[in-house]
């Protein structure tokens, strides 16, 4: 542990949020979503998405899209290259994390 | 909560999953092996298919799921396959191919086997093609159901090969037959249970929070 500095074991709080840290890991495996599908594979409602996707969104971590299908609106949701690296920059710090950890 | 490798592959599986239940997958390609044999009897065919294939079918499927997919489940857009890159592996593989091709043409030419003899054994040589796809659903999806379904098609197709009593030019258009009904039912099956299962989900106003 004491090899590592604390900038290497700083922890990226925003997406360490349960719920956002399931939006992020389903938005890393695919191309984008649809606000209906993020609903369904992370179990949220629509406020609790509506609200972490903002924030997510304002960290510029996620891009949002609106279109319409049908006349109906339509949400698009995708991870923008600032979110992917910080995805990637918090698992590598949660491996350094348990690896450093005593058995 | 911590986020593996293996967590982050099952994720991924689950989208994939979601997207195939709907039986398009299985009616399609029932289509296709049942338009098959009009393409072997008639090769005339063969470019207008490809056409249809290459520039519409895309566009039909996506018309598809946003009438009847995505409303229920949502719309996801898996990762594109980035194509493989050129290893020693499948060089040999491709090598390989073309040297049975030869083998094949050579064998033809100087009377050593037929074309009844590649008519009767082409219902093998395409269950074990079929490997490829079963292969691909399953690393896609990790259900082993693929695995079956590859070696379900492996094993008929050798099958209808050395059944004698099928004339060698109907093998495969026996095989393609076969298969093809099945999967455009099973298909059509799994569409209906689909719809019945997921009702249309009406997305509300954006920014709504509880």
């Amino acid at each position: 542990m004491a090899l590592l500095s604390n900038d290497d074991l700083e922890i990226d709080k925003l997406i360490h949020e349960p719920a956002r840290l399931k939006i992020m890991a389903q938005l890393y495996v695919v191309e984008e979503v649809d606000f209906i599908f993020l609903m369904r594979q992370t179990g949220l409602t629509w406020g609790n998405l509506s609200s972490h996707m903002s924030k997510l969104e304002e960290a510029e971590y996620i891009e949002v899209r609106k279109e319409f299908l049908d006349k109906k609106p339509h949400t698009i949701l995708k991870l923008t290259s600032k979110g992917r690296d910080a995805f990637k920059k918090y698992r590598s710090t949660l491996d350094k994390v348990f690896k450093d950890l005593p058995q | 909560m911590t986020m593996n490798e293996q967590d982050l592959v099952e994720i991924e599986r689950k989208s994939y999953r979601e997207l195939m239940q709907d039986g398009s997958t299985e009616a399609l390609l029932g289509l296709i092996l049942l338009v098959f044999p009009g393409l072997i009897a008639e090769s005339g065919f063969v470019p207008i298919f490809v056409v249809f294939y290459i520039f519409f079918m895309p566009y039909l499927i996506e018309v598809y799921r946003k009438r009847y997919v995505y409303p229920r489940i949502g719309y996801v857009k898996v990762k594109e396959e980035e194509p493989p890159k050129l290893t020693l592996g499948i060089a040999m593989v491709v090598l390989l191919i073309f040297a049975a091709v030869i083998v094949l043409l050579y064998t033809l030419w100087i009377g050593l086997i037929d074309r009844f003899f590649i008519w009767r054994w082409l219902p093998t040589v395409f269950g074990f093609i079929m490997w490829g796809p079963s292969l691909y659903l399953k690393e896609k999806t990790g259900q082993n159901r693929y695995y079956l379904l590859g070696t379900l098609m492996m094993i008929s197709g050798v099958a209808i090969s050395l059944t004698i009593s099928i004339p060698a030019e109907l093998a495969m258009i026996y095989y393609m037959v076969s298969w093809g009904s099945f999967f455009l039912v099973l298909g059509l099956v799994r569409f209906l249970l689909f719809i019945r299962m997921y009702p249309v989900i009406e997305e509300p106003e954006d920014g709504i929070v509880e």
